[in-house]
């Protein structure tokens, strides 16, 4: 049997003190003002009980929707960055098979002296895409290390949370 | 060997139906320890004793019977022996309050259900912040002054955000079950 809202405005300090209560942060004065509202007020006593089954069911919610917080972040953010990092592979790989089929038609051409100043001109053509093939290269070990970084973190910030948990547990 | 394996799968059955049942009315006893016991430390130390008792004592279960009543019974005596061996302290309850919520508490309403569905609902309608602060306050058993320290801020104000938000979860439900009256 429930009762409307207003039935329970002169209650209203029955939600704090469940908190303290629940809490292990509850004075001697606050036990005693709980215990004469409970007895004393069959009102009272029934918003006491569903608040407590509200508690229960706060907490599961919570510790359900924790999980999920800490769990999927860390692979769902290294799920993304792994796929980035494959295209850049894949970009990487294309860049130097072109700088080696460029490089190999220039060594095997049969006239070098009459064409040396465009031969020139390819050699250093060839060394630029040579370096931005390595400097993407460079750019691709660079974020692998960032993405491995920011998985270890994650990894430690959900540690710290279940120790700070069970640490506070321990404590009270 | 035969009569063995017989007895190897009756305990099984047996393990299997037990879980099943306890499963079932987890929350119910959780709450129930919870009401007498207003702690949250103290409610889970409880209810891993009461498991054990419960499984201890099960052959004396009337399958017939309601399991969460029977569950919630010796969860009953869990709480007057623990009280007992703590001896008396400030900070406890008196024995009237503990009789009285244990009497009301085993009145179980078919409404607990629905308030527990309207609850959910509620929590969806909440702030995005309002919502962090109850899964922050609740997800773990670390005490409000932490939390509080956690947050950078004060222990009053932390208690009073606290506070409006269970009362306005609280009413939300309230009105959810009025509404379903009224239908």
């Amino acid at each position: 049997m429930s009762h409307s809202n207003s039935n329970y405005e002169d209650f209203s300090e029955i939600y704090e003190l469940v908190i303290a209560s629940l809490s292990g942060e509850i004075t001697p004065d606050q036990v005693a003002k709980l215990d004469k509202l409970v007895c004393n007020d069959p009102r009272a006593c029934e918003l006491y009980l569903q608040l407590i089954r509200e508690s229960t069911s706060l907490r599961t919610w919570a510790s359900g929707t924790r999980e999920e917080t800490v769990n999927d972040i860390p692979s769902r953010s290294h799920s993304n960055r792994s796929q980035t990092l494959w295209w850049r592979s894949i970009v990487a790989v294309a860049s130097l098979i072109v700088c080696f089929l460029v490089g190999r038609n220039f060594f095997s051409s049969t006239d070098q002296s009459s064409n040396m100043s465009s031969n020139q001109q390819l050699i250093l053509e060839t060394k630029a895409v040579m370096a931005e093939a390595r400097s993407v290269l460079d750019l691709l070990d660079q974020l692998e290390q960032e993405n491995d970084t920011i998985v270890m973190l994650i990894g430690e910030d959900a540690d710290v949370d279940a120790n700070n948990c069970s640490a506070g547990k321990e404590a009270s | 060997m035969d009569n063995i394996d017989r007895d190897t799968n009756s305990n099984d059955q047996k393990t299997i139906e037990f879980i099943r049942l306890l499963s079932q009315n987890e929350n119910r006893v959780k709450s129930h320890l919870l009401a007498l016991v207003p702690n949250w430390s103290d409610a889970d130390d409880l209810y891993q004793e009461t498991c054990v008792r419960l499984w201890e004592q099960y052959a004396d279960y009337d399958p017939t019977k309601d399991f969460g009543a029977w569950a919630c019974t010796i969860a009953y005596y869990m709480v007057i022996a623990y009280r007992k061996k703590s001896g008396r302290d400030k900070q406890r309850l008196s024995q009237a309050f503990i009789n009285t919520v244990a009497g009301k508490a085993m009145e179980t309403s078919e409404e607990t259900e629905f308030r527990n569905h309207a609850l959910q609902g509620c929590l969806e309608k909440l702030t995005v912040r309002n919502r962090e602060l109850i899964r922050h306050c609740y997800s773990c058993t670390n005490t409000l002054k932490e939390i509080a320290e956690q947050m950078g801020r004060s222990i009053a104000s932390l208690y009073k955000a606290l506070s409006r938000v269970r009362h306005s979860l609280h009413d939300c439900v309230e009105k959810k079950i009025q509404e379903e009256r009224l239908k």
